[in-house]
């Protein structure tokens, strides 16, 4: 081969192998730049990632789908994307000359390729374009230092982005998984759920959530029907109800809490959560990685039973242990009763000693009934009541509850107390209810009995048996109605029967008048009704000044008053051999002695005599008077008559302040001065009247004031010898 | 309740030049003085210990510089007077079954930090103040669990390093025939709401203050701990 073939020959050798190593080194510069974009990519999906693990599952954030996708899918595509943009514009092209500098500066046993690449089409000198293309021909066919560094230039091209692609990857599983088991997935993450759902994987997750099933099954013993709500997101249902949803899908990565407490997803076909309904409204929650759904439970308690005591109706107070008292309750439940009973707690003794008995009456099993009524007859002889015993009365119903700890419904309590036969002697004097009126009251609904029955007889009997028998019940009825006018008499006089009976036309005025037979309340020039004490003193007529409606007098009388003049028309028509006529005014005397027996009662009770305490002399701080403790003698008592003169004399300067009071106070004066200064009573009648009237009472007051210093006989030497 | 505020002021003062202080705050503790209240109901036997009262005021002005009325007041459960007091005393023989209102009142108070102090003066377990009082109490406030001798109760003022002082009605035998050891209570924000003895100390503080003279040990000490408490805690 000459000399220039020879040169032509390594020249065309040497740009040929050029090529190759240029080719190479885009090839490595492309997969740099795409590792690198790759890199930036998952190093930005990495860190959204861990902040939503970060977020959500330590500071317990609340981060949307939206915002999860953001972090870790839109955010590292376009970091990535504007990565290999910032590459692809910052590289520049390989050429065969950069090419041949890039081999030149990396095999240093080449030499003169640079010269050759570029004077390519360039005429030099034989003799050394000849040597210079032997020489790179030589370099270039000596293929082992080129590979290498060829090769040693791609794994520091790659290295760097490859690690950190791979360190990412490794980084983002690893964080799916965390967050997978929060409960929270990313969208990534449901996609790895999704893969790995089998047969089924085609359901989604969002799917799985969609038109769930809810079959509430209440408990047992409410005997309610089992109720299935499609789609529902509340559910309202019995505490204690099983309530069952289902859903499409299998239970792979499905969590289910009911408040604080996890629930179990079971089902591989179709996913399944049971729950007890709380006694609290709770959320329940299903959530299937990004995606949750709640379900709102409210509870419906099932109530205690509603228990009425309806008699006794009030705390009573009995004189004697013998008898009984009549026990009526009602009970009511949402769901049913189960029993129905009484309770008694009898206590007994006195002191330090106390025993008690608690004793359950006239218990009735209901088996499930909505509503129930029990009665008892409690007999004071059974119970074997003493005196000074004290009873607490309550009904008691339980609900078809099966607890064992379940409350019952109890009623109010009522106390029942007997009385001891030295406790009048004291200062705790309780009233017992008048006895008559229950005795009346069983006498009318007796004859009220028989007249009815005669009512009935009456076609098939014939006239003069009718009014023998009907002329018998009213002279019955007369005498129930003398026993109640000498009870309405007794109250409003006060005194007994064995004393000075009252009854109606006897003269006097007990603030009731007999108007064709019936007693109907009177009143005076302005209203109001006579008082007895005015009936006492034998100055009737008088207004009552202090009283400002009927209602002292004549509203505890009122039902008996009524049962009275019903009486009174029972006994003319049962006269008149007229039943029939007869049987209404019964009635209505019989209810308004019931009336009487229900009627609010006042029993009063002496009060506990409190301690004062002398603070001073407990702390020794207070100042001893220097003086000794002989007794001397005590001031005079202060007689009646200064004490009604004080007392007119504060009346007398309120009358300014307010006559209201000032009246009332010389009403009260009056009364308590008719026994022992009937001259004071008189005058102050007289300014009373004035006070009513209008008028001036100053001429009358003064007259008062004198009566008051009017000397009076003397009877002798008083008891404490004080003048 | 007084007693409690001006301990409130104290507390909260520092050294600051204006300190924050609420108006409510600032209310003299001689004001309105510590009222001892006898709780008053419908059921049972609510005034068994007349002479309890004096005596207990009698115990306060004797070993403590409070502020406090020379008489007792008797407030009924049915009324919200009684959420003036902070202490109410209940006691009794016979069973006690509150009535709506009462049972309205009585969870009122203890919500609003009242103290409710019921001795049950039968001490006897098997009675029937004890079985309808704690049935009441643990259907309106809570069940009653012992109360720990080493509360605070028992070193609020007088230290009682055994728990609860023993009555004679206990040592003689009367009653159920126990020593309780312990009392029971319903905490409330670590705080006894109410405070149940089996131990009658209405009989044992049931005298005339004027007959502690004769005595070596005054039985009504234990009585400063609670007012101490209830107007501290």
């Amino acid at each position: 081969m000459s000399t220039v073939a020879a040169t032509i020959a390594g020249a065309s050798q040497v740009r040929d192998a050029m090529s190759r190593v240029r080719v190479y080194l885009r090839d490595t510069i492309a997969v740099r730049t795409a590792l690198l974009a790759a890199a930036a990519g998952f190093s930005a999906a990495t860190l959204g990632q861990l902040t939503i693990v970060l977020g959500v599952g330590l500071l317990a954030m609340q981060l949307s789908s939206g915002l999860q996708n953001m972090l870790t899918l839109v955010l590292p595509v376009a970091l990535a994307l504007g990565v290999l943009l910032w590459r692809l514009m910052q590289s520049e092209t390989v050429t065969a000359v950069r090419a041949a500098l890039w081999y030149e500066e990396h095999v240093p046993s080449a030499h003169a390729v640079v010269t050759l690449v570029e004077r390519a089409g360039e005429e030099l000198s034989v003799a050394i374009s000849g040597q210079l293309a032997r020489q790179a021909a030589i370099n270039l066919h000596d293929p082992l230092p080129a590979k290498a560094q060829l090769r040693y230039a791609r794994w520091l091209a790659w290295r760097t982005p490859a690690v950190v692609v791979l360190g990412a990857s490794v980084a983002l599983f690893a964080m799916a998984g965390v967050k997978s088991q929060l409960g929270q997935g990313s969208v990534a993450d449901a996609s790895l759920v999704r893969s790995a759902q089998g047969a089924n994987g085609a359901a989604t997750a969002v799917d799985r959530l969609n038109d769930w099933q809810v079959r509430v099954t209440p408990p047992s013993y409410v005997s309610l029907p089992v109720q299935t709500l499609s789609d529902a997101t509340t559910v309202r249902a019995l505490t204690g109800s099983r309530v069952i949803i289902t859903g499409a899908g299998d239970s792979i990565g499905l969590v289910a809490t009911l408040g604080a407490q996890r629930l179990n997803v079971s089902g591989s076909n179709q996913w399944q959560v049971s729950a007890i309904m709380p006694t609290a409204p709770t959320a329940l929650r299903v959530s299937d990685g990004a995606q949750s759904r709640i379900l709102t439970f409210i509870p419906q308690p099932d109530s205690l039973p509603q228990v009425q005591l309806l008699t006794p109706q009030r705390d009573s107070v009995y004189r004697d242990t013998v008898g009984m008292v009549r026990l009526n309750a009602q009970a009511s439940d949402d769901f049913g009763l189960r029993s129905l009973a009484f309770e008694v707690i009898l206590t007994s003794g006195a002191g330090e000693q106390y025993t008690a008995r608690t004793l359950t009456l006239g218990a009735r099993s209901l088996s499930g009934a909505r509503e129930a009524s029990a009665e008892y007859a409690l007999s004071f002889a059974v119970l074997k009541v003493a005196p000074g015993d004290v009873m607490h009365v309550r009904a008691v119903a339980r609900d078809l509850h099966p607890a064992s700890l379940r409350e019952p419904g109890v009623s109010e309590t009522r106390s029942i107390r007997f009385a001891r036969a030295d406790e009048y002697d004291s200062v705790a004097v309780e009233a017992a209810p008048p006895p008559v009126v229950d005795s009346s009251m069983l006498s009318q609904r007796m004859l009220l009995d028989l007249t009815q029955k005669l009512e009935v007889r009456r076609p098939r009997i014939a006239r003069e048996v009718l009014v023998s028998e009907s002329r018998k019940l009213g002279a019955e009825q007369a005498r129930i109605r003398r026993a109640v006018s000498a009870m309405v008499f007794q109250r409003l006089t006060g005194e007994g029967e064995s004393e000075h009976v009252h009854y109606e036309g006897d003269g006097h005025d007990h603030g009731l008048t007999a108007q064709e037979g019936k007693l109907v309340p009177s009143f005076g020039a302005n209203g109001m009704v006579a008082m007895p004490g005015a009936v006492a003193s034998g100055q009737s007529g008088q207004p009552n000044n202090n009283a400002t409606d009927e209602s002292a007098i004549v509203a505890i009388n009122r039902p008996l008053l009524e049962a009275y003049n019903a009486m009174w028309d029972a006994g003319r028509a049962l006269e008149l051999a007229d039943p029939r006529e007869a049987i209404p005014h019964m009635r209505l005397a019989l209810e308004a002695i019931q009336r009487a027996r229900a009627a609010e009662r006042v029993y009063l009770r002496g009060r506990v005599r409190p301690i004062v305490v002398d603070l001073a002399r407990v702390r020794l701080v207070g100042k001893d008077t220097g003086q000794d403790s002989r007794r001397r003698a005590g001031s005079r008592a202060t007689s009646a008559r200064e004490l009604y003169g004080n007392r007119l004399l504060r009346a007398s300067e309120q009358l300014v302040i307010d006559p209201v009071a000032a009246r009332d106070s010389l009403v009260a004066l009056r009364i308590d001065a008719l026994s022992n200064d009937p001259g004071l009573s008189a005058a102050l009648e007289l300014v009373l009247n004035a006070l009513q009237a209008g008028e001036d009472a100053t001429t009358p007051l003064v007259r008062a004031r004198r009566a008051l210093i009017r000397p009076v006989a003397g009877q002798g030497v008083s008891a404490w010898s004080v003048p | 309740m007084t007693a409690r505020k001006h301990a409130t002021v104290t507390a909260m003062s520092s050294h600051t030049d204006t300190p924050r202080v609420s108006d409510t705050a600032l209310v003299s503790p001689n004001a309105s003085p510590f009222v001892f209240a006898t709780a008053q109901y419908e059921s049972g036997d609510w005034d068994s210990a007349p002479s309890l009262a004096g005596n207990i005021i009698d115990t306060i002005a004797r070993y403590t510089s409070l502020p406090v009325e020379p008489q007792g007041a008797m407030v009924s459960l049915s009324s919200n007077d009684a959420l003036r007091y902070p202490l109410l005393f209940l006691t009794g023989h016979l069973p006690v079954r509150f009535t709506a209102q009462e049972g309205q009142v009585i969870k009122r108070y203890v919500e609003r930090g009242g103290l409710l102090f019921i001795d049950d003066h039968n001490h006897d377990i098997d009675g029937a103040f004890h079985k309808t009082a704690t049935e009441e109490i643990a259907r309106l406030v809570g069940t009653l669990q012992p109360l720990s001798n080493t509360h605070a109760l028992y070193s609020s003022f007088f230290t009682f390093s055994d728990g609860p002082p023993t009555t004679s009605h206990e040592l003689n035998g009367w009653g159920d025939n126990l020593v309780h050891e312990q009392l029971l209570a319903v905490m409330r924000n670590d705080r006894i709401s109410v405070l149940y003895s089996n131990k009658d100390y209405s009989s044992e503080w049931n005298f005339h203050p004027d007959n502690k003279r004769f005595m070596g040990v005054d039985p009504t000490r234990f009585a400063v701990n609670l007012v101490v408490y209830a107007l501290t805690h």
